[in-house]
């Protein structure tokens, strides 16, 4: 028995001798911490950055780029006609030295500047643009770009149907001049020509290529060259040396690193290893709640009110939300500020459909179209309008945890004048293919500008042309639609920012929408890194940056 | 043996070809355009309509099926909606990242699971016993992500001793090792204490006892080669699993996986990277139980491979 017990002991030790075996190489590598130190004084000596990404790039081809994630980079690669200033909406010329537009409005003529260089070696001149105009028209890329200037650009679909072989409105009278010609004038057309579809390229490098590679191997005329891409995991964006513009890129090199854990980035800004969390990265509710709190972080926020409206589209064609009463009530019967509060207060509420940094907006609102939260009034408009036991509907979102909590938020008010609302939540292109289904009674959405103009939004989002494709709440109006086309073809001032403010009054009455709220994007920012804001309408401002020692 | 392996092979790729069915027809069943995922949430209708027909997605669905089968024949998984990349690309990327992964993670739940089954089976009932089964149930119950959340708020974050996250690094491999092979590692002693206990209730272990042989002796040469069989066919299967990716693992540590690429394929409705990362998955058991049936010929003399 004593035999078998101290058997029984020697075994013990023997296992915990293999356990403790196998923990030791846990110790073994605990050494990292020169490694991570190491990146943080290579950001200093070196002129490098580290920044964190939510998600890999979609697309790197500008003509196929539509999202704010691909924005980040590639603006950065490229270079368009004209851009807007730092921190401003003002357009300037950025791949232009000047452009002109004709009294008539229909004909742009642009003088490129002279010596600018692709990261490989080439020299732009006005056919890098019209060989990515003709990119954008090809049906075999399937760009999304092709609906801002195609039937508008003269010759465009002729050429998009393949029955010419140029744009007949888009020439060269030389090297470094460029005219475009269109249909109609069109007020935003210079906005449309700073979206990042319209880009010099080089078009040796993509034929040489394929489309499918060169949107995985960008290769431009912009302040960053690609050092490399690892799919789903960094990619490394090095200076171009030759970059027109004297004295940017300021830094050297910017790793990215594409980290779906905005737990862990948050982290890893507090380790100092990365240099912001901009528009690259969400601030997560608990860690932006934290960085508020801690007067170390506090100071390094930085706000920027964003130019979108989250609201609900109201369905217009369907019982009982084609009733005007009815879809006044639900305006008024919800809280706004409880969706603000959920927002961590990153939000402020709206009843308005253009966003305050949007021309048109207006502070105050005239008191019938102003639908303020209300529930008696809301619970009286739906008796008038014969819903007195109110009714059942079903509303779409997304799946996110955001979306989800908001929702309910929004279906407990409802519940309160006798709604009762089913929430139906869908992610990615199910989400979006079922508010184009117009089935659902609302559907919780947002939307954010391509460019700062009024018509980007009251044009897109309600013009009946629009149902369903960027309409979802089935709006036509006939006297809108008309005011629609008229204000389009003013130019930028304010004749035309007051015919879209009278449009938002006239749609208000309507009441299409529930506007919920502008949402308030935070970022934060280490104190050693110099020169960053957050643009009204770019992204991150990556060649402006610069660290100081630290 | 020859005609046992012709029937496994056929009869996987009878299993492999249903496989594929299944998954593009769920695929299409979904509510979603794919079509989305390459131009975006904004593009016209006209443009989505002209990028259907380039695509070949505007064909019957049993048309598209065969052209993927011809492709795939041809060793052409297709290229993925998402990002435009090679689908044989993504995967190979990624695979041998998942590889290593899988391999370590299961390598620490078999050094700390099958050890402490033992243990506990040895001094069943006993404090030894009760201490490890309580930290084996604990170790079960663990959320994978909060154990990495923890792991990497502590020792990455608070500790400062390892990176939070990424991949490429010995270093980045420890902790989501350590996570996967803690919460697995119960799973092993729960399945080795149970079948070590009948081991042990045996007769020829009686026998041995009575013989005058030596505990250890009893229960390494004796108990522990029959014990262990049920962790050989979970361990097959368990790698074959870890193989397919770890989806909840790598989204904590940004380690950039199958698992990952799969969550982000059906996310965006990318049909072929979807139906490559699942072939993989059942590739990855199908090969899995071929070689666990081996392995159970050699451990078991009992058991023929006819």
């Amino acid at each position: 028995m004593a035999k078998k017990k101290t058997t029984k002991m020697g075994m013990l030790v023997l296992i915990l001798l293999l356990i403790l075996s196998a923990c030791s190489s846990n110790s073994t590598g605990t050494d990292s911490k020169g490694t991570t130190k190491g990146n943080d004084g290579e950001a200093v000596k070196g002129g490098k950055i580290n920044i964190d990404m939510s998600a890999d790039f979609s697309h790197l081809d500008p003509a196929m780029c539509y999202d704010f994630g691909c924005y980040e980079v590639v603006t950065q690669f490229y270079n368009m006609l004209v851009t807007y200033e730092p921190d401003s909406t003002k357009l300037v010329g950025s791949a232009a030295e000047e452009f002109n537009i004709s009294d008539d409005g229909l004909t742009y003529t642009f003088k490129l500047k002279k010596g600018v260089k692709f990261h490989n070696g080439t020299e732009m001149t006005a056919q890098s643009f019209i060989d990515e105009f003709k990119r954008i028209l090809d049906p075999e890329v399937g760009s999304p770009g092709k609906g801002f200037i195609d039937p508008l650009v003269i010759g465009s679909t002729d050429f998009s149907e393949g029955k010419a072989k140029e744009i007949s409105g888009i020439t060269a009278p030389d090297p470094y001049t460029l005219v475009i010609k269109i249909t109609e004038p069109q007020g935003t057309f210079l906005n449309v020509l700073a979206m990042p579809f319209f880009p010099a390229i080089d078009k040796q490098y993509v034929d040489s290529i394929g489309n499918k590679e060169f949107d995985h191997k960008p290769m431009g005329t912009g302040p960053w060259k690609l050092k490399s891409y690892n799919t789903g995991k960094d990619m490394v964006l090095e200076k171009n040396a030759d970059y027109f513009v004297a004295g940017f890129p300021k830094l050297d090199e910017i790793t990215i690193t594409f980290e779906k854990n905005a737990q862990s980035s948050a982290l890893k800004f507090k380790q100092g290893d990365t240099a912001f969390i901009g528009w690259n990265q969400l601030i997560g509710s608990s860690d932006f709640i934290q960085f508020q709190q801690d007067s170390k972080y506090k100071d390094l926020l930085q706000s920027q009110t964003l130019v979108s409206t989250y609201y609900l589209a109201l369905n217009n064609q369907v019982k009982p939300f084609d009733n005007k009463l009815v879809r006044q009530a639900v305006n008024m019967a919800i809280d706004k500020e409880k969706l603000v509060k959920l927002n961590n207060g990153r939000a402020t509420a709206t009843n308005q459909i253009l966003p305050p940094d949007m021309p048109g907006y207006q502070k105050d609102l005239p008191a019938e179209v102003d639908y303020k939260f209300n529930k008696e009034k809301a619970k009286e408009l739906l008796k008038e309008a014969g819903f007195a036991d109110g009714f059942k509907t079903t509303m779409l979102t997304t799946s996110s945890d955001q979306a989800t909590k908001e929702a309910q938020s929004i279906q407990s008010d409802l519940k309160e004048i006798g709604i009762d609302v089913e929430i139906r939540p869908l992610s990615g292109s199910s989400y979006s293919d079922g508010a184009r289904s117009l089935k659902y009674g609302m559907v919780s959405t947002a939307w954010f500008q391509d460019y700062p103009d009024p018509s980007n939004f009251l044009d897109v989002l309600l013009n009946g042309s629009e149902v369903p494709a960027n309409n979802w709440a089935a709006y036509n109006n006939p006297v809108v639609n008309d005011m629609l086309k008229k204000a389009s073809t003013l130019s930028p001032g304010q004749e035309r920012w007051a015919a879209f403010s009278e449009i938002q009054l006239e749609v208000l009455k309507d009441a299409p929408w529930v506007p919920l709220y502008t949402p308030v994007r935070y970022a934060i920012v280490q104190p050693w890194l110099k020169g960053f804001y957050q643009h009204p309408v770019w992204m991150d401002p990556l060649q402006n940056i610069s660290v100081t020692k630290h | 043996m020859a005609a046992y392996l012709v029937r496994r092979i056929l009869g996987a790729f009878i299993v492999l070809i249903g496989i594929s069915i299944i998954t593009f027809i769920i695929a299409y069943a979904v509510p979603g355009d794919p079509v989305r995922t390459v131009v975006g949430e904004k593009a016209s209708p006209e443009v989505v309509e002209q990028v259907r027909h380039t695509m070949g997605l505007d064909r019957p669905v049993y048309v598209q099926y065969f052209s993927y089968l011809n492709r795939l024949a041809h060793g052409d998984l297709g290229f993925s909606y998402y990002n435009n990349q090679p689908v044989t690309h993504l995967i190979s990327e990624r695979f041998g990242a998942t590889a290593v992964l899988a391999l370590s993670g299961w390598a620490v739940e078999i050094i700390i699971g099958i050890p402490l089954g033992l243990l506990t089976a040895v001094y069943n009932r006993k404090i030894t016993d009760y201490i490890l089964s309580s930290l084996a149930i604990i170790g079960i119950s663990l959320p994978t992500f909060w154990l990495g959340m923890w792991f990497i708020y502590n020792i990455s974050y608070k500790m400062g001793i390892l990176p939070i996250g990424g991949s490429g690094d010995i270093k980045n491999l420890i902790l989501p090792s350590l996570t996967l092979g803690i919460v697995g590692a119960a799973y092993y002693q729960r399945l080795v204490k149970t079948s070590m206990l009948e081991v042990f209730s045996q007769d020829y272990i009686r026998t041995a006892h009575a013989n005058g042989a030596s505990s250890l002796r009893v229960t390494f040469r004796h108990g522990f080669r029959n014990g262990v069989i049920p962790a050989v066919t979970y361990a097959g299967m368990d790698i074959a699993f870890l193989m397919g990716g770890v989806v909840i693992t790598e989204t904590v540590f940004n380690y950039p996986g199958i698992g990952q690429l799969a969550m982000q394929s059906i996310q965006h409705l990318d049909v072929p990277v979807i139906m490559a990362t699942v072939l993989l998955s059942a590739i990855c058991v199908v090969v899995m139980n071929f070689i666990v049936d081996i392995l159970y010929f050699l451990i078991d003399p009992r058991i023929s491979i006819s």
